[in-house]
């Protein structure tokens, strides 16, 4: 009887298999990794800052990544600093590395509490970040890629 | 008599691209890569800079991993000049085994197509594509 079980079974199981085995498998895309690389002061006046903000991008894929628009969000030591959309027009080698820079334009009016933040002691050398977003890729039925990434960033201040 | 209706050659030139379409949908669910590329001209290029090699890179991505896909096609139009010459505009959704954990887009694409005809086949060579309410590309 276990033994007509067992033949009856073995089907099923099998099955069963492959089907997990079909659903185990990861995404189409693997996200890739994206660090906040450098910030820099690039003009300061009274009215309006220029920040620009370097990045990194890492593919983990066998395959390139042609990113069409980035999203992004960055807070500096828990201060929301900075965030927006950005088209993208590279493309990101196969397990390779790209960098690409967002220029940041900031009203003092409306932006002193992340400002003062960040320049309360002039500009610092390095100030704690979090980095969050998505990348859209310019592949048919992909989804846009999340990333998020803290850390600690070299600030650059052009003598400010 | 069976033979015949299911073998014999394509009447007209949109029954043939139908036949290249429906040849390709079944090519792409089987992950058939080599039959795909067998499609394409090899002087195929694009709008984005694909060539063909590219657009067989392209397709690699969707048959890396082990997942089951699903296409669900749709002919909007077939125009044929000259008999050698076509556009061919589809509408595409990928269904596949858990589509929001494989980074599927529900959304369906829109493709346009443009194939020539220099021998007996008919092959792609070049092709826009956006998602649908988008410009192509």
């Amino acid at each position: 009887m276990y033994e007509c079980l067992g033949k009856k079974l073995l089907p099923v199981l099998l099955a069963s298999c492959v089907l997990t085995a079909c659903a185990s498998t990861g995404a189409l895309i693997s996200a890739p990794s994206v660090d906040l690389t450098s910030v820099q002061l690039e003009k300061m006046s009274l009215s309006q800052q220029t920040f620009l903000l370097g990045f990194d991008v890492d593919n983990p894929n066998a395959f390139p990544l042609p990113v069409k628009a980035i999203e992004y969000r960055v807070w500096f030591d828990d201060e929301k600093f900075a965030g927006g959309a950005t088209e993208g027009n590279f493309t990101i080698p196969e397990r390779g590395r790209d960098d690409f820079t967002i220029s940041v334009d900031l009203d003092f009016l409306s932006t002193a509490a992340q400002l003062s933040s960040l320049l309360q002691r002039g500009v610092p050398d390095t100030v704690n970040y979090e980095l969050e977003g998505r990348l859209t890729v310019d592949i048919p039925f992909a989804r846009p890629l999340p990333f998020f990434s803290s850390g600690v960033v070299d600030v650059q201040g052009k003598g400010f | 008599m069976i033979v015949a209706a299911c073998g014999g050659p394509p009447g007209t030139p949109e029954d043939a691209l139908r036949t290249w379409v429906t040849n390709g949908e079944v090519a792409a669910e089987e992950k058939n890569r080599s039959e795909l590329l067998n499609m394409i001209s090899e002087n195929y290029v694009d709008a984005r800079g694909n060539d063909r090699k590219q657009i067989g890179d392209l397709l690699q991505i969707y048959f890396f991993r082990q997942n089951s896909i699903a296409l669900l096609t749709r002919i909007d139009s077939i125009e044929v000049s000259g008999e050698t010459a076509a556009t061919v505009t589809l509408t595409i959704g990928m269904a596949g085994i858990k589509g929001s954990a494989l980074g599927i887009n529900a959304d369906a694409y829109k493709f346009e197509f443009e194939l020539a005809k220099p021998d007996e086949d008919w092959l792609l060579i070049g092709a826009r594509w956006a998602a649908l309410g988008q410009n192509l590309r």
